[in-house]
């Protein structure tokens, strides 16, 4: 028994927002979505609900992290 | 861990989210949390807004017809964006951890952000805009 085991950090799994924080998203299009997982990036694309259906059956046990990349003079206030 | 801390009344820490950027580009940073919305047809989780001046979740034409939601009554709100039709629905959604029903203003358009109101959302946590460190806690 490792009595020192306690003093491990956890390996944390990357999810699919620290795959977005890594993302440049001017790459892609206005208006388009996309779609991130734990792994990676899975699609992007116009029409939402295809990716979506495609990923649940790839990737049942996952949830999907969507962005709709917006317009550059999108402004909140 | 946890059983330890409340063993010894030490406080929870919480959930803690950092400001982000809501387009790429932009100068200033929001607070933004991740929210996981559960429907019949699965999880998905969106980047959305913590807004502490908007009464009801908001969410756009885009994200209500991926997660299925209904078209109930047509009402309209006033805001900042000006006059919105929208539809009331209650869903299950993951915030800071955990499950709640809240209800939602599913917008019939597209040109409103993703915001994350206070019916149902607010009265479940102690919530830190933390502007310094560009941080909000979710306790």
């Amino acid at each position: 028994m490792n009595l020192f085991n306690f003093l491990k950090k956890p390996k944390v799994e990357p999810t699919a927002q620290d795959v977005m924080k890594k993302t440049d998203l001017s790459k892609y299009k206005v208006h388009e979505y996309v779609v991130f997982y734990s792994k990676g990036i899975y699609g992007h694309g116009e029409k939402l609900p295809g990716i979506i259906d495609e990923f649940r059956k790839d990737h049942p046990e996952e949830t999907p992290l969507v962005v709709k990349v917006p317009p550059k003079k999108f402004a909140l206030h | 861990m946890n059983w330890f801390k409340r063993l010894f009344g030490i406080q929870r820490e919480g959930v803690t989210y950092k400001y982000d950027k809501i387009i790429d580009g932009e100068v200033n940073k929001h607070p933004v949390c991740i929210v996981t919305f559960k429907n019949s047809g699965g999880n998905v989780d969106l980047k959305m807004l913590v807004d502490s001046g908007a009464d009801i979740t908001l969410l756009p034409k885009w994200a209500g017809e991926m997660l299925n939601l209904k078209r109930t009554d047509l009402k309209y709100i006033g805001g900042i964006a000006g006059r919105i039709g929208y539809y009331i629905n209650y869903t299950n959604a993951v915030v800071a951890g955990e499950t709640l029903t809240i209800p939602v203003a599913w917008a019939t358009q597209d040109t409103v952000p993703l915001l994350l109101g206070r019916q149902g959302v607010f009265d479940k946590f102690v919530i830190t805009f933390n502007e310094k460190k560009g941080e909000i806690n979710f306790k």
